[in-house]
């Protein structure tokens, strides 16, 4: 019985040999086939579709939940929006357009974006600031015809609140009435009198400009979403297919590959999307991404590296690269206190490196920050001084100017403040040496260019600085546990300035200052630009803010980048600015024929 | 046999549920927290610890031990914390059917290739083919696949643009008809399986030569030959089949592979596969889905040692179980 199977076995594995002969004459025809013409998908295929290159997947197409950085980008094409915000790069301010009122400055006619998108047709905010009424459109409807109501609204921001649902936006509704209780009562703090009126009241004074920020999240069908519970929230089967009433119709949603958006015919929130199809596919490897946008098998990839620009040039499908406003910098962050004495019993004591600001300014002085941005950034790169985006012209001080890179007076203050060479050339006071681990997180092409250049920086100044790399969850785990000295990390601004998360006093409540730095005047200016109703009168706080980070250096900042998207040439009409790569979409268009397919 | 394989079986199980509770608190013991993407500015600090509630985090270790083991011998592995909380078996199974396909087909040309090229290169011991063959094949084993992968790429897909760069299909191939859907599907896999059958034949092909040289040495061979049979009969007929004796032992143990991923080349080529699932739960520390992956591995590798036990049993006479 054996035998036979074995002889069973063997003959099989003929017939596979002659199969595989088969086969590989077929592939071979295939080929034949296909080589003629690369992106074989067929011209009309490609030419009414856009494709986009993303790095992972949505999580949620579900504006309550959606928390990834392509489930913004989608679901913000699915749902409308209450107002429209623009970013006006005169003043750095976001602004805010309803159908028919605009914040600051006319609504134009003719050319430029309209705010047709924009559910709310105007607002008005009460003299107290305390109360904001929206007059909504009554021509909108959800994609299944039900009209969209104050009600949709009222709905989603109790969901928005809902603990049991765990929102990534509850904070949107932290001036709601109830919030300073810990509870919001939404029966008062949103009423809707009528299907087109919407009021939101508050428990203090709030800026118009917060006002409109906060309360401008997007709607969710109510009578569509009301019989789920909010256990079963974010497990639904309507994530799968949501209803909204944007531009784009959600088509066909496979994990981790692809997700397809249609244009839909049926909006007029503000109209359906130009280009009939729009299609995120997710790309993990970046040299991939790459090869695809040269090679037309995709037409936007988002941060190309400065190293690459080069390669893209000469691709075959016309590729050009355009760089969005400074929102992202890297810094060196110093532990500003005894973070060991600190965890232990809660004593604030200046760390033994890093806590003089005198030394934290020689560090400053001697990292040769213009060099890291000559090797890697290049023109894509601005030398930063504070936390202020040089983007937000409003705020921005003009008058710091960024320490420049001079070891000889960074010697000097390191030798006032008694840090003299050792034996081995490293400097040394009262006995201990100045050295210690500078920690990043993996993966980071930029942050390890940079890091080397400042080790080898420090080391002439007679500092030993040694390098470690983490997996970013234990990296950042070790910052917020208060574990690690001296780190090299990014951080991605928000448009509205509220730098206390990072800075205050209070290091319980500063959940992300990691440095430990306290000085109650940046609390105080930063509680007096926040109370200020117009946020161009918080100015003159901004201005004291930066010098005295500029003074004080808790961190030393080192760029600013200027991220760089791809864009192949046959996409006309985008206008990318710092809100997003994708601001207007609905309003791009393919030129037919110039994709790389010849 | 029969009794030896359910033996082997009731012995999986306590083995199987030992892994997994190891696994179980070497994860939650690891540094990181699955909240941890809902700590940042601009989200108030009271969302990652209700995230943490839902997930059942902020219950003490031997609790949360607990009501997991209750769980899972119901068979609930529980939803997966980073993909949308769909249930954990149903993102494998959206997974799987992709990397099976790949697996196969490189396991396949692995084999074939593999026995193949070990075949040649022992009957011609020696010779310039022989020592051409072995370079190459050790020259292919020892490349990292995701080197290889690129380069693969930046010939093929870049320069030459014969073959897609990534994804499982064209742009629009939704309104192929099935045949042309297939044959886009083919050309897409041809890249990937190619780097993965390159790098696996090599290895399979030392083995073989290896066990082959040492048959074609036996007196039954030369027996065969003293019969006056066909050169071609004497390697074919006598000395394969006894030669691929341990490339039977090799076959088992590739079973976890085939539904485990092969983690460069889903990356590279954009695969939603087993191996992105497994290493991106990772990175999320995404407990039920690395908990539910390892209980698919380690179950295979278990079944995987008894097929070979078993296959070997079956195709050696000499062998009893």
């Amino acid at each position: 019985m054996n035998r036979d199977a074995v002889r069973g076995g063997f003959k099989g594995c003929c017939t596979s040999i002659r199969g595989i002969a088969i086969i590989s004459a077929l592939v071979t025809m295939m080929f034949a086939g296909c080589s003629g013409k690369p992106g074989s998908g067929g011209a009309s295929a490609s030419d009414s579709t856009l494709v986009i290159a993303m790095l992972g997947d949505a999580n949620y197409l579900n504006p309550v939940i959606g928390a990834s950085v392509t489930s913004r980008n989608v679901y913000g094409l699915l749902y409308p929006g209450l107002l429209k915000s623009e970013f006006d790069t005169t003043s750095g301010l976001l602004n805010f357009v309803a159908l028919e009122k605009k914040l600051r400055g006319k609504i134009e006619q003719g050319s430029g974006k309209k705010p047709s998108g924009a559910l709310a047709r105007t607002w008005r905010v009460s003299d107290d600031y305390r109360s904001i009424t929206y007059i909504l459109r009554s021509d909108a409807r959800w994609d299944d015809g039900t009209p969209i109501t104050s009600h949709d609204f009222k709905f989603a921001y109790t969901l928005y609140g809902n603990p049991v649902i765990a929102s990534p936006r509850q904070q949107f509704l932290a001036e709601l009435v109830g919030a300073d209780e810990g509870e919001i009562d939404f029966e008062k703090a949103i009423e809707t009198p009528d299907d087109t009126t919407l009021v939101f009241n508050f428990y203090r004074q709030v800026p118009e400009q917060l006002a409109l920020f906060h309360t401008s999240l997007a709607p969710l069908p109510k009578h569509v979403w009301e019989k789920v519970p909010p256990q079963e929230f974010r497990h639904s089967p309507l994530n799968q297919k949501p209803l909204g009433a944007g531009p784009y119709v959600l088509r066909d949603w496979q994990k981790q590959q692809q997700i397809v958006l249609a244009s839909n015919p049926m909006s007029n929130l503000p109209k359906p999307g130009n280009i009939p199809r729009i299609m995120f596919r997710i790309v993990p490897d970046y040299t991939v991404r790459l090869a695809q946008l040269q090679t037309g098998a995709v037409d936007v990839v988002e941060n190309i590296r400065p190293e690459d620009f080069k390669g893209l040039e000469n691709a075959k499908a016309g590729v050009e690269i355009k760089p969005v406003g400074l929102r992202v910098y890297d810094y060196v962050g110093w532990s500003n206190i005894d973070q060991n004495a600190y965890r232990h019993d809660g004593t604030i004591k200046p760390h033994p490196l890093f806590g003089s600001a005198k030394v934290r300014r020689a560090l400053t002085l001697a990292i040769d920050r213009q060099s890291i941005l000559d090797g890697y950034l290049g023109e894509y790169g601005v030398i930063a001084s504070t936390d202020i985006s040089p983007s937000l012209k409003w705020a921005y001080n003009d008058a710091v100017v960024p320490y420049p890179y001079d070891p000889a007076e960074a010697i000097r203050l390191l030798e006032e403040e008694g840090w003299k060479p050792g034996p081995d050339g490293i400097r040394e006071k009262d006995g201990r040496k100045f050295g210690f681990v500078l920690f990043t997180n993996a993966g980071n092409e930029r942050r390890d260019f940079a890091s080397v250049i400042i080790q080898q920086n420090l080391r002439e100044i007679g500092i030993d600085c040694q390098l470690d790399v983490q997996e970013s969850n234990v990296f950042f785990e070790n910052l917020r546990l208060r574990k690690i000295d001296a780190w090299m990390a990014g951080w991605s601004i928000g448009l509205e300035i509220d730098p206390l998360d990072g800075w205050g006093a209070d290091l319980e409540k500063s959940r992300f200052n990691f440095t430990g730095y306290q000085n109650p005047r940046i609390d105080a200016l930063c509680e007096l630009a926040k109370a200020e109703l117009n946020p161009l009168d918080a100015r003159p706080y901004w201005l004291e803010y930066q010098e005295i980070l500029h003074r004080d250096q808790p961190t030393t900042f080192l760029y600013w980048i200027k991220e760089t998207q791809g864009f192949n040439k046959r996409i006309k009409g985008e206008e990318l600015n710092i809100l997003s790569t994708f601001y207007n979409i609905d309003d791009w268009t393919l030129s037919p024929s110039a994709s790389a397919a010849e | 046999m029969l009794v030896y394989i359910l033996r082997r079986l009731l012995v999986a199980i306590p083995l199987v549920f030992g892994v997994l509770t190891l696994t179980f608190f070497i994860i939650r013991l690891a540094p990181g927290d699955p909240a941890a993407l809902f700590i940042q500015p601009g989200i108030s600090p009271k969302v990652a610890d209700q995230i943490r509630e839902q997930y059942g985090l902020n219950d003490p270790l031997f609790i949360q031990y607990i009501k997991w083991l209750g769980s899972v011998l119901q068979g609930d592995f529980g939803r997966s914390f980073s993909r949308a909380q769909q249930p954990v078996f149903d993102v494998i199974a959206q997974a799987l059917p992709v990397t099976i396909t790949i697996a196969l087909l490189a396991l396949v040309a692995n084999f074939i290739f593999g026995i193949i090229i070990g075949v040649i290169s022992a009957v011609k011991q020696n010779s310039y083919l022989d020592r051409f063959l072995t370079v190459g094949a050790l020259f292919f084993y020892s490349m990292p696949e995701f080197w290889f992968a690129l380069m693969m790429i930046i010939v093929f897909a870049l320069n030459l643009q014969i073959f897609p760069a990534s994804g499982l299909n064209e742009v629009g191939a939704e309104s192929y008809g099935p045949f042309r859907f297939m044959l886009d599907r083919l050309w897409h896999l041809v890249l990937p399986v190619t780097v993965l059958s390159i790098n696996g034949a090599a290895g399979i092909a030392r083995y073989v030569r290896g066990s082959m040289l040492e048959v074609i040495r036996q007196d039954y061979i030369r027996t065969a030959r003293a019969k006056g049979l066909p050169e071609k009969v004497v390697i074919i007929r006598h000395a394969l089949r006894n030669a691929l004796l341990p490339v039977i032992t090799l076959m088992g143990g590739s079973l976890p592979f085939i539904f485990s991923g092969a983690l460069f080349i889903e990356v590279i080529f954009a695969f939603p596969g087993m191996g992105r699932v497994t290493v991106e739960a990772i990175f999320a520390r995404d407990y039920p889905l690395i908990i539910a992956n390892t209980f698919i591995s380690g179950t295979l590798i278990i079944i995987g040692n008894l097929v070979a036990d078993v296959l070997y049993a079956v195709v050696d006479p000499r062998i009893k179980l």
